[in-house]
């Protein structure tokens, strides 16, 4: 079990990969197409609001060490909200890992293989995912932060290729769309920080629990550098984002990077980066489900939860009837989920746990006072 | 352990099946054709007709050039590295859905180069074979898009590489001369589309032609304009067949509406900060007959734009950095009062050729192809209120104040021939 503790870096990067992969898709559009020109004011006003959220959530989880937001809800509400978390928490998981890796699949398939049946390439993913789980988690934490500090660099790549293009005066009108747009229904995209749901799961998977603080801040810092990096990179280069539907905008800005004239199609080992992204993704997906399911119907062995997650988010990928279908679900229902389950429902749970805990410290601390007043009476 | 094996051994199967499978072997090398270049014509019975300049492997680098759809063909000449194809049609998609019918290989355009549209048919509107376009997948978004004086195909048909012996080298280099002499600017499709689809400015495209020897497709070169006034066409007759770049095609919305010379475009990329270097001929301040050469290498152009009783007030301050090219027999052109006039002379000389491109992009083809939105966008709070006050039609109204400050910071090897 040792085995399976992650220190600051390698958590962190779980939380950050969430992010990146929402971005490498349609996140960033999402977020343009909701305020305008004035999406990187935006991006900071949420950054800020996530920041604030979770300095909030780190206090709510203080009574609780090492407990994870499914110990919390035992405690809340024994077994049965137990049940329900786990529940809404696998069916989010698993539905939202399903879209992107179809969202992804079908990218591949546009791109490379045209003629293809997207379910073999989801296959190829979920199978590749499946052994990866049978591997281990600790091997999956650790590709993964290999992953991402490649993914991390991509990105600073797509942003500074695309430097001498860029207009930085598409940042006017500063309020886009309108200050209501901007500052009170875009608050809503603090959803593209969906990933902080890992931090709900991540506590007893830490070292050292008093660096879950700086866990929260770095994947939340990080998450926002990157996302504002891929919001300014487009919001500079497409200025037809903003009026016009565009599917998989950050691959279109990787196929109008050129490094000279040698280096001229550099849109093809993006999407190499991008595979193994999305492959680690999964695998974290998978296992955080299995590791949840475990605990709720204490199972020993892991395997049948692994194979049932992957064989049902490959069901789910087949849901979707075409590609608007895939868009409306990664988008608009991705958001509200992300909403609910992250920003509502599990903080619910938290500050309810949180009532709980220190209404059940403050009783205890009258009865001893009571009974150490008894006790002086009786003496006296 | 056994359960990981046979994941694995599955794994390895289903990656099998897929690479063997028809999705993967149909993009074999062997099996495509490369376009490098794509023209597109008014059709004669169609709304389309679209010619693609196809690249031959070395082996097979024989001539040809044939019509397909309802035309015959007709050959060129030996030695070609690639042909060219012509199909009539209604969209794009089904033009290279007919080529695919009557060639042996896949036609594939991710190594397109150029994307040429013939003078007729921009003038009618091309923004939906644009948007066709950059829907394709296999069309790259740096492909340049060019506006031929001449039918596309005949741009295609009879613009033969020179010195390089493969096509898509040969247009590569073609659209990179604009970096040594500033007429015309390399406009990719990426560009154009996002300046069809910008309210910030009006969409441009390169302006080229053939320059051939005894055709009626080659303009009279006309001995009244400057050396940098030319357009495509206008240049001086060359021994051989060639593609010539030269000005700017100028766009409203989708439509072409006018073109800028070799000149008016050197001013344009001053303007809009994209100059890299250029030769030009001023006038002698030391003899009324006489011209001087300068070599300008750097311009810098601090735009700013008001809205001064609803009507755009544009002000640019160009600054100059140029070397003297032309020397002659007793000349001191590095002298202190003569190096002032003939600062005096270029700062005049270019005033005066930004005004009127100014007033030419304003006034007379209404079309802000410097992108001066960009600026004037600073002056509204919400995207509702700039879209009101719709930039691209009050660019009309704008009136202009612009000044030129150049410094002659040297000239080449012979700084003094008094003696």
């Amino acid at each position: 079990m040792n085995n399976e503790k992650l220190n600051t870096i390698e958590a962190t990067f779980l939380v950050v990969i969430i992010t990146l992969t929402h971005i490498i898709l349609n996140l960033s559009n999402s977020i343009l197409k909701s305020t305008g020109s004035s999406a990187i004011i935006n991006v900071l006003y949420c950054s800020f609001l996530t920041l604030v959220f979770f300095f909030i959530l780190n206090k709510l989880f203080k009574p609780f060490p090492s407990k994870d937001i499914i110990d919390v809800s035992e405690y809340v509400g024994g077994k049965p909200l137990k049940f329900i978390t786990n529940l809404i928490y696998s069916v989010y998981l698993i539905f939202v890992s399903g879209t992107l890796i179809l969202n992804f699949s079908e990218l591949l398939r546009l791109i490379y293989f045209q003629n293809a049946w997207t379910p073999l390439i989801i296959l190829i993913f979920i199978l590749s995912a499946v052994i990866v789980n049978k591997l281990g988690f600790k091997n999956i934490v650790k590709v993964n932060t290999l992953i991402i500090f490649v993914v991390l660099v991509t990105v600073v790549i797509i942003f500074g290729a695309s430097l001498d293009k860029v207009e930085f005066q598409r940042v006017f009108p500063v309020l886009g769309y309108g200050f209501k747009e901007t500052f009170v229904t875009g608050a809503l995209n603090i959803f593209s920080f969906g990933g902080l749901i890992l931090l709900y799961l991540i506590r007893p998977n830490l070292k050292e629990q008093k660096k879950y603080k700086t866990v929260g801040i770095v994947s939340i810092l990080l998450s926002s550098v990157y996302l504002l990096l891929s919001v300014a990179s487009l919001l500079f280069l497409f200025p037809f984002l903003t009026t016009g539907t565009e599917t998989l905008s950050v691959y279109m800005s990787t196929r109008a990077i050129e490094f000279g004239k040698f280096f001229e199609r550099a849109d093809a080992l993006f999407i190499l980066v991008w595979i193994f992204t999305f492959l680690s993704y999964l695998s974290i997906i998978i296992s955080y489900i299995t590791k949840m399911n475990k605990k709720v119907f204490n199972v020993k062995n892991s395997s049948p939860i692994i194979y049932l997650v992957a064989l049902i988010i490959f069901f789910v990928t087949l849901i979707p009837k075409d590609s608007s279908q895939i868009i409306f679900l990664e988008t608009t229902v991705y958001k509200y989920a992300a909403l609910a389950v992250v920003f509502v429902y599990s903080f619910l749970i938290l500050l309810i746990g949180y009532i709980k805990r220190t209404g059940v410290k403050v009783k205890q601390i009258k009865n001893n006072k009571k009974l150490d007043l008894g006790g002086d009476v009786e003496n006296n | 352990m056994k359960a990981r094996n046979f994941l694995i051994g599955v794994l390895v199967l289903v990656i099998i099946g897929f690479s063997i499978s028809n999705s993967s072997a149909i993009n074999t090398i062997d099996e495509l054709a490369y376009v490098v270049a794509i023209g597109f014509d008014v059709g004669d019975n169609s709304d389309l007709k679209i010619s693609f300049q196809i690249n031959m492997p070395t082996s097979a680098s024989s001539s040809s050039s044939s019509e397909g759809s309802s035309s015959g063909g007709s050959s060129s000449e030996e030695g070609s590295t690639s042909v060219v194809n012509t199909v009539e049609c209604n969209s794009f998609d089904v033009g290279v859905s007919l080529l695919n019918s009557y060639l042996s290989k896949k036609v594939n355009m991710a190594h397109c180069k150029y994307l040429i549209f013939s003078e007729e048919l921009a003038s009618q509107g091309i923004g939906d074979y644009i948007y066709s376009l950059k829907n394709n997948v296999e069309v790259r978004p740096t492909a340049n898009i060019l506006i031929s004086k001449c039918s596309a195909q005949y741009f295609l048909e009879n613009s033969k590489p020179i010195i390089d012996e493969v096509a898509t080298k040969y247009f590569g280099l073609e659209t990179s001369s604009e970096k040594n002499t500033s007429y015309t600017e390399a406009i990719n499709l990426k560009d154009f589309f996002c300046d069809l689809s910008d309210t910030f400015g009006s969409p441009y495209a390169i302006l080229g032609s053939v320059n051939e020897l005894e055709s009626d497709n080659v303009g009279n070169s006309n001995p009244t304009l400057d050396d940098n006034s030319y357009v495509a066409k206008e240049s001086e007759k060359s021994s051989q067949n060639n593609i010539e770049n030269l000005g700017l095609a100028i766009f409203k919305e989708d439509k072409l509406v006018g073109e800028l010379s070799g000149l008016e475009t050197i001013v344009h990329l001053m303007l809009c900060n994209n100059f890299q270097n250029a030769t030009v001929n001023i006038p002698s301040p030391f003899n009324d007959t006489d011209y001087i050469s300068l070599y300008i290498y750097s311009a810098k152009s601090k735009n700013s734009v008001s809205i001064v009783n609803g009507s755009p007030y544009i002000k640019c301050d160009v600054s100059l950095k140029m070397r003297l090219l032309t020397s002659s027999e007793k000349s001191n052109y590095m002298d202190e009062e003569n190096r002032k006039l003939i600062e005096d002379y270029t700062n005049s000389y270019f005033g005066a050729h930004i005004n009127n491109y100014l007033y030419k992009t304003s006034k007379e083809l209404n079309c802000d192809v410097c992108t001066f939105g960009q600026y004037a966008v600073s002056n509204f709070l919400t995207w509702g209120d700039w879209v009101e006050y719709d930039w691209l039609n009050r660019y009309q109204t704008s009136f202009f104040n612009s000044s030129v400050n150049s410094k002659l910071t040297s000239g080449y090897l012979l700084m003094e021939t008094n003696s």
